[in-house]
């Protein structure tokens, strides 16, 4: 049995859900655990204990009849009920359905069902479906999708990407991102369900971007290219129809980001001084490739006045080293974005990208001023080797191991790069071909 | 307008759950916490309350990192008779 939040009450029955155990007890205790002294924590769970042991001693039958009934509070709430009793997501549900014949009634009535992310979408009838499978068997099973464990056929990926606003040409890259997610290294479960702002933020590379536009020079990480945006909105409405992902139910991030409403992009690759991410990993030029990662928006690195390289990675190191990043206690894969113009700078200093991130990582200091008493302590507990001197009273490492940056370069014109912080160290970046 | 369900049909599996023992001192019961703050701390008055109200004396605790997924050890899985979870945040 377990113990939930009535806050986390969904996501524990998700999990139920996924594990095969839709009666599976659950004790609900009031939302929030975390901020209780000891006495108030004694308090909840002498109120919880006697379900609790009955949860642990009734006869099964009657728990599980019992607890699968068990409702979820729906008041202010979109679709949480959906994501347990719809009959838009049970085995038998229908493939087609009927909806208003006014793209203004029907907007309606899915952004009451919660299945847009608030914007307006295109219908995805069966004509705009069929030309987005081009043929292709619409029950191909591509993934199962966390947190809700939905099944993504190409069908119900076609009709998402219809929804996004996508182009045919556009469909193999959002098939090739939503199989990266989908890896059980990216951990798309926690990314679904946290309350940090993660979303799944999408690098194009190779020829596909040339052909469909995938914008890597201005604006690269925000709006203004079509396939940028629509391939970035099918993958968050991915997440919201097929993931179960829908705000405040199983998607619990507190404050949210734009960039959950869409977050793909492509190198700047003509204008870098480097390969291609993509070629880093030793992947054959002539294909293309889509990478995942578990970030949060991008942090702009605004540096103007840097007189050499190490000036302005000095600058970027400062702006990776946040105390309230994951990354700050979690590690991972932080992604740095080198706008072009500084990249310039950097390489003719003779700066590879692994020096890149040998010197990121050493600079890359949080001061202990900025450290709470209560975080150093958490610290030395996780990453004692980030502490420099006695209880950090040097500063803490952001980052002690430089592979596990990732260094890009995208961006137009100007003296700006950007920082893109991670979930964690529980994520990995994930590369899919995109066939 | 005739359109295609854009909702994933989810994964519907339905395992019973475990027979339930009576509570004693010759029960384990595992205490399960995900790392969030107090889940713990909930945990531990858990367990003095069964051990006090019911007799439980063998407990076994399992804590995971709070973002990654759960990997039970078999010494856990199959030593215990319950398991008490506590996802809070």
């Amino acid at each position: 049995m377990a113990v939930a939040t009535d806050e986390f009450f969904a996501l524990a029955k998700a999990e139920a859900f996924g594990w095969g155990l839709p009666g599976l007890p659950i004790t609900v205790v009031p939302h929030p655990l975390a901020k209780l002294d000891a006495d108030q924590c004694a308090a909840v769970a002498a109120k919880a204990l006697p379900e609790i042991a009955s949860a642990l001693t009734e006869p099964a039958a009657d728990l599980e009849a019992r607890y699968r009934e068990k409702t979820i509070s729906t008041s202010g709430r979109l679709r949480h009920r959906s994501l347990f009793d719809s009959e838009f997501n049970a085995p038998d549900a229908p493939a087609r359905i009927r909806g208003p014949d006014s793209i203004e009634a029907l907007n309606r009535v899915f952004y009451g069902r919660g299945w847009t992310d608030g914007l307006p979408i295109l219908p995805p009838t069966p004509g705009r479906c069929g030309a987005m499978l081009d043929g292709r068997d619409p029950d191909e099973l591509v993934a199962i999708v966390e947190p809700r464990l939905g099944r993504a056929t190409l069908g119900k990926i076609a009709a998402n990407a219809v929804m996004a606003g996508c182009e045919p040409a556009h469909f193999p890259v959002v098939l090739a991102a939503t199989r990266a997610m989908c890896d059980p290294a990216f951990n798309l479960k926690a990314i679904q369900s946290t309350t940090h702002p993660c979303t799944v933020g999408c690098l194009v590379g190779g020829p596909v971007c040339e052909a469909i536009g995938v914008n890597g020079a201005y604006n690269a990480l925000g709006q203004g290219s079509k396939a940028n945006a629509v391939i970035g909105r099918a993958i968050r409405l991915i997440l919201i129809n097929i993931g179960g992902a829908s705000p405040g139910a199983l998607d619990r991030s507190t404050m949210g980001s734009p960039a959950k409403y869409a977050l793909c992009f492509a190198e700047n690759t003509e204008a870098s001084p480097w390969q291609p991410f993509h070629d880093d990993l030793g992947l054959d030029p002539s294909t293309s490739h889509v990478t995942v990662f578990g970030v949060e928006g991008p942090h702009n690195v605004n540096d103007h006045y840097g007189r050499n390289a190490e000036e302005i990675l000095l600058t970027v190191a400062g702006t990776l080293a946040s105390p309230g990043a994951n990354n700050f206690y979690l590690e991972g894969e932080p992604v740095v974005v080198l706008g072009p113009e500084h990249a310039e700078v950097v390489a003719a200093a003779g700066f590879s990208k692994t020096g890149v991130k040998t010197f990121l990582s050493e600079k890359a200091i949080v001061p202990r001023a900025l450290v709470s008493d209560a975080m150093i302590l958490e610290l030395e507990k996780r990453l004692p080797h980030h502490l420099i001197g006695p209880g950090g009273q040097d500063g803490v490492r952001f980052i002690t191991n430089p592979d596990d940056l990732l260094v890009l370069v995208a961006g137009g014109a100007g003296r700006h790069s950007a920082v893109l912080p991670t979930f964690g160290h529980s994520t990995r970046a994930v590369t899919c071909p995109v066939e | 307008m005739e359109l295609m369900n854009p909702c994933g049909v989810f994964d519907v599996r339905s395992t019973p759950l475990k027979p339930r023992v009576a509570l004693g001192e010759d029960t384990t019961v595992g205490l399960f916490a995900n790392d969030k703050k107090n889940a713990d701390v909930l945990l531990q008055h858990v367990q003095r309350g069964l051990a006090e109200g019911f007799g439980v004396q063998d407990f076994r605790w399992f804590l995971k990192e709070a973002t990654e997924p759960a990997v039970f050890t078999p010494e856990f899985v199959q030593g215990c008779d319950a398991v008490v979870g506590a996802v809070c945040d």
